[in-house]
C-alpha cells in the first residue's frame, strides 16, 4: 500500500506533521503501515482509537465476543448504546468515525496458537492487550517466529507495564513470566478503574508510533512500570533469558 | 534498611502499598524478612517455601535492574522491586 495522503488527510494531521520527528515523511509511512491489535478493549481499544487518529493505514482487529455492560467504564471504542452487539462491528464503527480513509480488518474471534501465525501475519508492528496469559504466550510467540516488533502492555487494579518486543534483540514475554499467575483463571479476575488501561494504551501507541517512523527512545529491553496509586513510576531494565523456550535459539542481535 | 516494593495486588493483600523497609544483605534475606512480617505472601513469592525457588510469574529488579540471582548482595538503601505478570486489558 503506497497511496500518498490526501489534501483531507493532511489538513487533519497538520498538527503532528509539525512535529520534526513525524513530518511529512513519517506521516506517510504511518499511512502505509499494518498494525494488527488482539483484544481491543481498555488497553487495545485505546491504542486503536490513537492510531486511528494518527492516520495509521491499516489495523488489523482480533476481537471475539460481544459488547457487555462491565466493560463500558473502560472500553473507548464503545458506547452503552453498543451494549450485546459485536465487539469487531462496534469498533469498527466507532475506527470508521475517527478516521475514514483507514483500512479496517475484523477478525471476530479470539486469538489462539494456531489461529496467530496466520492473524498476525500481514503486521508490521504486533499490539497485544489481551486479559489472557493464554492468549498473550500465542501472540508472543507468533511475533518471536515472524520476526515482526510486539508491544506488549498489561495492568491489574491500578498497575501496568510496558515492553517492546523484538526477536534476537529483547526478552520475549515467556524470557520474562515463563509461567503465568495460578489464580489469572478467566478474563474477569483484574480489577480496573478506566484511566489505568488507558495510560498504558496510550503509551503502547506512542510506542507503535515510534517503531514505525523511527524516532525517540524505545522500551526494548526496558519495561516501563506504573503503580498509579503510589505513583511509583520505573523504567526498568529487562533481559533475556538464556533457557527461554520460546526465544533462546533466536540469535543475538545487536 | 532496603526498601521492598510489592505489586499492586500484593499491597493489596496485606493492606500497605508504602515501600517495606528490611535490614538484608542479599535478596533472598530481603525476602525472608518481607515473608516473617507477612507470611500471607509466602505462596505468591516462592513456588515452594522449603526451596526458595521464585514463582515463574515474579521479576526482581534492584534499584530498576533486573536480578535473577537471588544471593545477590544488597546495599543499604537499595530499592527493591517485586513485579509479576499482568494480563488486565
Ligand atoms: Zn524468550
Amino acid at each position: 500500500m503506497t497511496a500518498s495522503l490526501s489534501t483531507l488527510e493532511i489538513a487533519r494531521l497538520t498538527r503532528q506533521i509539525d512535529l520534526p520527528e513525524i513530518g511529512l515523511a513519517g506521516q506517510q509511512q504511518l499511512k502505509n503501515a499494518t498494525v494488527a491489535i488482539s483484544r481491543v478493549g481498555g488497553v487495545g481499544g485505546t491504542v486503536a482509537a490513537a492510531l486511528a487518529r494518527a492516520g495509521i493505514g491499516h489495523l488489523i482487529i482480533v476481537h471475539g465476543g460481544k459488547v457487555d455492560a462491565q466493560y463500558l467504564n473502560r472500553w473507548q471504542l464503545a458506547t452503552a448504546a453498543d451494549q450485546d452487539q459485536v465487539t469487531v462491528d462496534v469498533f469498527g464503527k466507532h475506527l470508521r468515525q475517527i478516521n475514514p480513509t483507514m483500512q479496517i480488518t475484523s477478525y471476530h474471534e479470539n486469538i489462539s496458537p494456531a489461529r496467530a501465525p496466520i492473524l498476525l501475519a500481514s503486521a508490521d508492528v504486533i499490539v497485544d492487550g489481551a486479559p489472557l496469559f493464554e492468549e498473550r504466550y500465542a501472540i508472543n510467540a507468533a511475533a518471536i517466529a515472524q520476526r515482526t516488533p510486539l508491544v506488549s502492555g498489561a495492568m491489574y487494579g491500578h498497575e501496568g507495564y510496558v515492553t517492546t518486543i523484538i526477536a534476537g534483540q529483547t526478552p520475549c514475554l515467556a524470557c520474562l513470566y515463563p509461567h503465568k499467575p495460578d489464580y489469572w483463571v478467566d478474563h474477569q479476575v483484574f480489577p480496573v478503574l478506566g484511566a489505568c488501561p488507558g495510560m498504558i494504551g496510550s503509551l503502547m501507541a506512542m510506542e507503535v508510533i515510534k517503531l514505525i517512523v523511527g524516532f525517540g527512545q524505545l522500551l526494548t529491553r526496558r519495561l516501563w512500570h506504573m503503580n498509579l496509586l503510589t505513583y511509583d513510576m520505573n523504567l526498568l531494565t529487562v533481559e533475556r533469558n538464556r533457557h527461554c523456550t520460546v526465544c533462546a535459539t533466536v540469535e543475538e542481535i545487536p | 534498611m532496603i526498601n521492598i516494593y510489592l505489586p499492586y495486588r500484593l499491597g493489596q493483600q496485606i493492606e500497605h502499598h508504602d515501600p517495606i523497609a528490611v535490614s538484608a544483605t542479599t535478596i533472598k534475606t530481603a525476602l525472608q524478612q518481607l515473608l516473617r512480617q507477612y507470611p500471607q505472601l509466602d505462596s505468591s513469592i516462592w513456588v515452594d517455601a522449603r526451596t526458595q525457588q521464585l514463582t515463574g510469574y515474579t521479576q526482581l529488579f534492584v534499584n530498576q535492574q533486573q536480578v535473577t540471582d537471588l544471593d545477590a548482595q544488597l546495599q543499604a538503601g537499595d530499592q527493591l522491586h517485586l513485579v509479576q505478570a499482568m494480563a488486565g486489558g
